[in-house]
């Protein structure tokens, strides 16, 4: 200690460290004296470690915000084909369910019948989706058969009284 | 990524050690007998893993990521020491690559092949060439048990996983704090 507190302050922090480590690592060691001393873990090292983190942290960061911003826009971009697409004065597809304006039930026969791989194959999107009609008020408007809505059945979108309700499920 | 997911990803990529030393002690005279080509191998998994960065991230990224690791290599490597420098890199960018699934798989095989080869490597440098299974300190006759072996390694290379998981706190933190 006596050793320790002559050295000059700029080397004191650094001394301590070592000291510090070098007590740990004895006795972790204690069996073996190897020939090669594990890495020193200086200040210097400690510091730059530190930095380096915090650069990499940055850079998680920005790539993170960029994927989470590229997702949205897929997403938003997916979903405009399906409007496009449910749209029969937009779109010449087999599955559109809006013409002029009107949702006609036959439409939805045909929209609900097909499985939902058919269906993304047919908006050709590579998302995944769920369609359900709501009135003004918000309310579910049930599909032919009674049908919640269509689309991925592994996620719930509706909780009716306490019972979670999967995309594509039947109303109870 | 989930932290669970991060953390079994890491401990598994970290367990690449455990193997190495375990194959090194079962072919103690292959691995003495090949040791000068095993840094050659961890300098091609090295290069290997910023491959794959460049194919995965944008490519200024990856190279301020290049640079930057191997200025730290070089500025910190110790000629008489055993360097563990390169851990701490790879445990540091580790929790960059939670950013995609699939670069996260890739980066966990490679460094998991990497640990292999330093397992092996850590063997090797600390033990006297036998031809017998049983293996000796490499200056002084004292008999080295597979468990102390084991021990010692995780002493020096537990820091990889600390600093993955501590990388990606911090990551998630400065992401929460300053970009959402």
């Amino acid at each position: 200690m006596e050793f320790f507190f002559k050295t000059s302050s700029k080397t004191k922090e650094k001394r301590f460290i070592n000291v510090c480590l070098l007590y740990c690592a004895v006795r972790l060691n204690k069996n073996v004296k190897f020939s090669k001393r594990a890495q020193t873990w200086s200040f210097d090292l400690i510091i730059a470690v530190v930095l380096f983190i915090v650069v990499v942290a940055l850079f998680y960061s920005f790539l993170s915000a960029d994927t989470n911003e590229e997702t949205t826009r897929r997403l938003e971009g997916g979903a405009e084909i399906i409007i496009n697409q449910l749209n029969c004065d937009q779109s010449g597809s087999t599955v559109c369910v809006i013409n002029r304006g009107t949702v006609t039930d036959d439409s939805l026969q045909t929209l609900v019948d097909m499985t939902y791989e058919a269906a993304r194959a047919e908006f050709g999107v590579s998302g995944e989706f769920c369609i359900y009609l709501r009135d003004l008020e918000g309310n579910l408007i049930p599909l032919p058969d009674n049908y919640s809505s269509v689309g991925k059945n592994t996620t719930a979108l509706f909780d009716t009284g306490g019972v979670i309700i999967n995309c594509g499920e039947q109303l109870p | 990524m989930d932290i669970f997911t991060f953390i079994l990803t890491a401990v598994i990529s970290f367990l690449g050690l455990l193997l190495g030393l375990v194959l090194a002690q079962k072919a103690p005279e292959e691995i003495h007998a090949f040791k000068k080509y095993l840094p050659f191998a961890q300098l091609l998994i090295f290069v290997l893993i910023f491959v794959v960065f460049f194919a995965f991230l944008p490519f200024f990224i990856a190279l301020a990521l290049l640079v930057l690791s191997f200025a730290f290599i070089f500025i910190f490597w110790h000629k008489k020491n055993l360097n563990t420098l390169d851990y701490i890199v790879l445990g540091v960018l580790f929790a960059l690559t939670s950013l995609s699934a699939e670069l996260h798989w890739y980066m966990t095989l490679l460094v998991f092949l990497f640990g292999i080869i330093t397992g092996a490597l850590y063997f090797a440098l600390h033990t006297r060439p036998t031809k017998k299974k049983i293996v000796f300190h490499k200056h002084s006759n004292q008999h080295l048990d597979f468990g102390v072996m084991t021990r010692l390694l995780f002493t020096d290379y537990s820091f990889f996983l600390v600093l993955a998981v501590a990388s990606y706190f911090i990551s998630q933190i400065i992401y929460l704090l300053f970009f959402v």
